[in-house]
């Protein structure tokens, strides 16, 4: 067999090899990987109010931060925000694509409609629920004949971003798992019936299981994308009231562009960084266990 | 009671693509049942609607007394065997054997008792704790069985089973389901569209051809009493030699016209003729193993030219072209016979043993009691 490959000598990486990968270098270097060295090295600094590293202080910065009640708060309110983000845009995510498993008239109506937000900016969006969620003239209120003040109210206003956050991320979920749901054998199904199976135990013993590493998945893109959400809360809630939606993201814009602390700004999206890399390191840890 | 009857069933599919024509057919208890058929036949269709993974059109189902055409599959008490073997990938060969007992709610320790007795049937007991993907295709086969005989159902459906293995483990594996349809003494309804595996398992076989049951029989009465032309083509290895020619009367008594010559049918066949048809256009068959080789020239005897030749090393067919066949002629002959292409060589036909077809209707036009009586038992 060996004998009929075509035989490739080892050691001879030429420049030409190099030169097909620089354009794609060239792009994330530029856009990706020097900006975020910068912002590493900047991290360590105090900045002047263009933004050019004036002072090095070393990790103050970092120091300052885990000190900072309003940033353990910060902390505190992206936690909250992710898991219920997860909760929203998953959940919906999957009972959709569940009701969109079988045939029925009208299918692909109901798929395009649930796949949609897919294709929606989130700042757009936002512009439409900030009117949609208004106390006084806001829809949700009047046909819920309610009278909450959906984003003022602390108590709602991350709910509801949350919420529309979850929406937004439902479409490409509904995407994501349809194509795992049309992926399970039918026969599985039918076998399942004859053997006895109702509806719940074919849920339960055959779709959860077999749309495992799909879910796994949504749920680390899904993770990966709350934590990083910015247009909605800037549009909607501007982090408050108070410092109610002001998760980690907006903290950053605040601290960079409105506070001119570019330094501390720095800092924070490093540990946001170090955050969202553990824990999708974890994940995949353990997502490595249980299929052992 | 495992008894199945369909009455008048019928499948439709979007209002007006007819797969199953309303069939007839009383399945008795503890009998292996072959449906048989081309693929598109409807057989298929037909276990599916048994298994009520399939929607009936039209008729009424019965398993053992009851109607059944609105229960659900799992209240069904039917196991089944898939094609693929449907096995559920993320269990174990333990799970999935117990999985039928575990809906049942069953006690852990007899569904213990039950898995692992019925891996000791099927020697799959020391698989029991890999997954599917482990097993090679003839185990995996075992662990669909298994999965169907650990709760003891009214009646096995097997849709192809034996389909996605190599030939020679199909062979062992159809003495190995016979021999537990005897061994477990219930109904078994099995689906192929090699007659080989039906003439060698079923009991009775049913003959299906568009969506309609062309016959109902034993092995041996489908082999040497086919009612229509298409059993007489379908059931036999090699198919059986058709001729469309003519039902003559001479003075001798009645003929088929074969290359030009009035060949005198036998006198035990030439009884059981409906006299009506003779002058008509018929559909002549006759075996491959009827042919023997002659070296003098007689009524029953033709010329050909041989125009191929398949050594099976027990027996020899040898083709050759006659005038009026849809396709070339195949006789069955002694290997001893050294024949070689383009010989030219004298077969005589054995005239006892031939199939007559009206040409229209392709019905036989042989009249025997049994066919009759086994044409009204369905």
């Amino acid at each position: 067999m060996a004998s009929n490959t075509p035989r490739i000598k080892k050691n001879k990486f030429t420049i030409e090899s190099y030169m097909y990968l620089i354009p794609a270098f060239l792009v994330f270097g530029l856009f990706t990987f020097w900006p975020f060295i910068r912002t590493i090295y900047r991290s360590l600094f105090l900045t002047d109010n263009r933004g050019l590293e004036a002072v090095f202080v070393g990790f103050k910065n970092y120091m300052d931060l885990f000190t900072s009640s309003s940033f353990q708060n910060s902390l505190w309110v992206t936690g909250q925000y992710v898991v219920l983000v997860l909760l929203f845009g998953i959940t919906f995510g999957f009972a959709t694509a569940m009701l969109c498993n079988s045939k029925f008239p009208g299918l692909r109506w109901f798929s395009t409609i649930y796949a949609m937000p897919m294709a929606i900016a989130s700042s757009g969006i936002a512009l439409v629920f900030n009117i949609m969620l208004n106390q006084n003239i806001g829809i949700l209120n009047q046909l819920l004949g309610t009278d909450v003040a959906w984003l003022a109210d602390p108590k709602w206003a991350l709910l509801s971003v949350a919420f529309l956050t979850g929406w937004l991320n439902s479409g490409i979920n509904f995407l994501y798992f349809s194509a795992g749901l049309s992926n399970i054998d039918q026969s599985l199904y039918e076998s399942a019936s004859v053997d006895g199976a109702d509806g719940w135990n074919k849920f339960k013993y055959i779709t959860m299981p077999s749309l495992k590493a799909i879910i796994f998945f949504v749920v680390v893109v899904n993770i990966i994308n709350a934590f990083q959400s910015f247009g909605q809360i800037k549009i909607l809630t501007k982090g408050g009231p108070g410092e109610s939606t002001n998760v980690i993201v907006y903290d950053i814009y605040r601290n960079a562009f409105e506070n001119f602390r570019f330094g501390l700004a720095s800092a924070e999206s490093v540990i946001l960084f170090v955050i969202i890399g553990i824990l999708t390191v974890f994940m995949f840890k353990f997502q490595g266990k249980r299929e052992k | 009671m495992s008894t199945v009857s369909l009455q008048k069933i019928k499948k439709v599919y979007d209002k007006d693509v007819v797969a199953v024509k309303e069939i007839d057919l009383e399945i008795k208890d503890k009998e292996f049942l072959v449906f048989v058929g081309p693929s598109g036949c409807g057989k298929s269709t037909t276990l599916r609607m048994i298994a009520g993974l399939e929607e009936i059109s039209g008729g009424r189902l019965y398993i053992g007394e009851d109607i059944v055409n609105y229960v659900e599959s799992k209240d069904r008490d039917i196991a089944m065997v898939f094609q693929n073997y449907a096995l559920y990938p993320h269990m174990t060969i333990f799970d999935n054997m117990a999985f039928p007992l575990k809906m049942q709610k069953m006690a852990k320790n007899d569904i213990k008792q039950r898995v692992e007795k019925a891996a000791k049937i099927l020697q799959l007991e020391d698989y029991l704790k890999r997954k599917p993907a482990a097993l090679s295709g003839g185990q995996r086969q075992r662990v669909a069985l298994g999965r169907a005989i650990v709760r003891n159902p009214k009646v096995f459906l097997l849709d192809e089973p034996l389909s996605n293995l190599d030939a020679k483990l199909r062979v062992a594996m159809r003495s190995e389901i016979v021999k537990l349809h005897r061994q477990l003494g219930t109904t078994f309804v099995y689906v192929t569209h090699d007659q080989t595996e039906a003439m060698t398992m079923g009991d009775r076989i049913v003959v299906m051809n568009a969506g309609k049951i062309e016959q109902v029989d034993t092995p041996e009465n489908l082999y040497n009493y086919p009612k229509t032309k298409f059993v007489a083509e379908f059931i036999g290895s090699p198919q059986m030699n058709i001729l469309k020619t003519k039902l003559v009367a001479t003075e001798e008594g009645l003929a088929v016209m074969i290359q030009q010559k009035p060949v005198l049918l036998g006198k035990a066949i030439e009884k059981k003729i409906n006299r009506d048809s003779v002058g008509k256009e018929i559909y002549f068959g006759i075996r491959p193993e009827t042919f023997t080789i002659e070296t003098a020239s007689k009524n029953n005897t033709i010329d050909v030219y041989v125009d191929n030749i398949e050594r099976m090393g027990s027996d020899t067919h040898v083709f050759f072209e006659v005038e009026g066949a849809e396709k070339e002629l195949v006789a069955r002959i002694e290997p001893y016979y050294q024949v070689s292409y383009g010989d030219a060589i004298r077969l005589s036909l054995n005239m006892n043993e031939v199939y007559l077809f009206d040409a229209e209707t392709e019905l036989t036009l042989i009249q025997k009691e049994s066919i009759i009586e086994t044409t009204m038992v369905y």
